[in-house]
């Protein structure tokens, strides 16, 4: 549960981070398309980067778990409101972010009953969160989202000196995004490959830090924000590894 | 230690200490935002959407408009025949006297609930310099005469206006085509507008754009002088067919990148923030700038920020920016932040009086956001939440940018002098 804790953590510290440093989809959401006063907005979500920073103490407390789901609340708020931002499909959103809400929420889950069901629907809610997120990516990248297209070229030219053309980023995006889709589904399939989840958590870490290699160490909000992208798979490694061994003895 | 460990003392713990941060995050604010000024007016008047009566007229400027320029306007019926009749003279209307017609393209606009159809007439082998007396027809019925006025060949001197994000919000979008117009008015020598991009909110609802078009109407003249567009696409324009429904595909259909030479000695890079910035659009910049290196004024227009006022930075800084300072930019204008903004020279990502000075972020009637002035590259630089739009005077010695107010003052003077090419 370490794992999920930290990732937890880092999404705490990402998101606030994001809030104070550049303003978030809440904002934009209230301030653009409801009238509310900038002023108010930004009272709003300066109030939540607070919250969210100071929530982080009680990730680590398993009796104060009712504080996940608020974390959780947030998150799903932002996510809600950046489908009403976001021009660039934005019903992709929801599955985009499913491994960011849903991980507090597992969280809660395995801190509140330490039993088999919530076990299991901690498990569920992080096989879903993971799948979906991984999906969304996925379809993304069939649609040869531009900006993964400028990872691909800025990643090759500055880790591997290689002037990559753009046709040649549009093939290996559509392969990655076949790959992605099929995992995602995978890893919502009532089966537990260990491989799969290793796998899983690789690509999303790596994804991850790919935000900081392309655009620098400023960006590191936005890697931390998806951490839980990588994390959630390493924690179903990790809680499979478990149950196998416990299976074997 | 043992009560420490109940729930209830846990749950009181969070409740307190996160009830007081969030109380903190909430006083510590930055306050006086939100202060932007309106100028509602309440009406929104326009040529009406009638049969195959021309509305909602403008003007496309593309990559040689001392020559060529297309005139576009919108019917609600599909027509059988249009086009536009056009003259170095005034006529007044009556057709038989212009010396030129041209027939228009026309087609049904993507969208499934509005039934319009757009009209491209592109008249070419234009005279530079010159002013053109146009009416519009349709199906026999006549638009008035407007006018415009080519762009100048040689080594000219002209001035021409600069703005993005004139989206959700229709009253300041008309305060700001208003104020474009007074500025045409009282200076004829401006002939163009640079759009920065997010014209309208939805990008692939046909709805929005119906309202921006009637309201760019407001930008003509009263004696119907026209304020041609040389436009960009914003995120809000996404990647659907509207937006070249509207603006006839400037540059290629998927890329929507091109370059536009005024003159001899200016040349503007449009480029598009909305695909990727690294690919092609990266090996056409820079073989743009390569093949323009001795023009005197080299100028970038596109959406998404490298240096951004407000938001974090789009791909333009790990892809143009460096193309940028190789090849010796001089102004590079940005939009999408809604706030008025102008950068420091920069160049290696630091100050640098060599270097490329970023100016705009969007404020052609859209809300005004409150900008991050502590922000390295404001240093010996301006911010500020206020409605606004640049104008360019591009001259021999001297390329001057004034952003200005929807009151019309004039907020900030950038000057820049010619590089050594």
């Amino acid at each position: 549960m370490l794992t999920l804790r930290v990732a937890v953590t880092a999404t705490c510290i990402g998101t606030a981070a994001r809030l104070l440093m550049y303003g978030g989809p809440v904002l934009s959401w209230l301030w653009m398309q409801h009238g509310w006063s900038e002023n108010a907005a930004v009272k709003l979500e300066y109030a939540a980067a607070f919250g969210l920073l100071a929530c982080i103490p009680f990730v680590f407390w398993r009796q104060a778990w009712p504080v996940l789901k608020l974390i959780a609340a947030w998150l799903l708020l932002s996510t809600f409101a950046s489908m009403f931002t976001e021009p660039w499909h934005p019903e992709l959103e929801p599955g985009a972010h499913a491994a960011r809400y849903l991980a507090p929420l597992a969280l809660a889950a395995f801190c509140a009953k330490d039993d088999e069901r919530g076990r299991k629907l901690g498990e569920w809610l992080l096989r879903v969160g993971v799948g979906a997120t991984f999906i969304a990516h996925g379809i993304e990248a069939l649609l040869t989202r531009a900006q993964f297209i400028d990872y691909l070229i800025g990643g090759a030219w500055k880790l591997l000196q290689i002037d990559l053309p753009e046709g040649a980023a549009r093939g290996i995006l559509l392969t990655i995004g076949v790959v992605d889709v099929l995992v995602g589904a995978g890893v919502m399939l009532p089966k537990r490959w260990r491989v799969l989840a290793l796998w899983l958590a690789f690509w999303g870490l790596l994804t991850a830090s790919v935000r900081v290699l392309y655009l620098g160490w400023g960006n590191w909000p936005e890697m931390l924000i998806r951490v839980t992208n990588g994390a959630v798979p390493l924690t179903l490694f990790f809680l499979w590894t478990k149950a196998k061994h416990a299976q074997a003895e | 230690m043992r009560k420490l460990n109940n729930q209830r003392t846990a749950l009181i713990a969070a409740a307190f200490v996160v009830g007081l941060a969030v109380l903190i995050g909430a006083l510590v604010a930055p306050k006086g935002l939100g202060a932007a000024d309106r100028n509602p007016d309440g009406s929104y008047t326009g040529t009406q959407l009638e049969g195959t009566t021309p509305a909602q007229w403008r003007m496309i400027w593309g990559s040689d408009p001392a020559h060529n320029a297309t005139m576009s306007w919108t019917t609600a019926a599909d027509p059988k025949s249009s086009g536009v009749f056009y003259d170095t003279q005034s006529h007044n209307g009556e057709l038989a006297k212009y010396a030129h017609h041209v027939d228009a393209k026309t087609g049904r606009y993507s969208d499934d609930e509005w039934k319009l159809w757009y009209n491209h007439a592109e008249l070419t082998g234009l005279k530079p310099d010159t002013t053109y007396w146009l009416v519009m027809v349709s199906d026999g019925i006549a638009s008035r005469e407007f006018h415009f006025k080519t762009a100048p060949d040689g080594d000219a001197e002209f001035k021409l206006l600069y703005g993005g994000d004139s989206r959700s919000d229709r009253d300041g979008r008309r305060t700001m085509n208003r104020r474009m117009r007074t500025l045409l008015e009282e200076d004829p020598e401006i002939l163009a507008l640079a759009h920065g991009g997010d014209y309208v909110r939805e990008g692939d609802e046909l709805e929005d754009w119906v309202e921006w078009m009637t309201d760019h109407e407001l930008t003509v003249t009263e004696d119907g002088r026209l304020l041609p567009v040389i436009p960009a696409r914003g995120n809000h324009e996404a990647s659907g067919p509207i937006y070249d429904e509207i603006w006839n595909t400037p540059g290629k259909k998927d890329c929507n990148f091109y370059s536009t030479k005024i003159g001899d000695e200016f040349l503007l890079i449009t480029l598009n923030s909305n695909i990727s910035a690294g690919g092609n659009q990266a090996d056409f910049l820079e073989t743009t700038l390569k093949d323009n290196a001795k023009v005197r004024w080299q100028c970038a227009n596109y959406h998404r920020p490298a240096y951004p006022a407000v938001k974090s930075p789009g791909a333009a800084l790990e892809h143009w920016v460096p193309l940028f300072e190789k090849y010796n930019l001089d102004i590079a204008f940005e939009s999408d932040g809604h706030t008025l903004k102008r950068t420091c020279a920069i160049r290696g990502g630091k100050p640098d009086a060599t270097g490329v000075v970023y100016i705009g972020e969007g404020g052609l009637g859209v809300k005004q956001r409150t900008p991050k002035p502590d922000r390295w590259y404001f240093k010996n630089g301006v911010t500020a939440s206020t409605l606004h739009v640049q104008k360019l005077s591009v001259k021999k010695d001297s390329l001057t940018v004034e952003s200005i107010t929807d009151k019309g003052e004039v907020y900030d003077t950038y000057t820049a002098k010619p590089r050594k090419r």
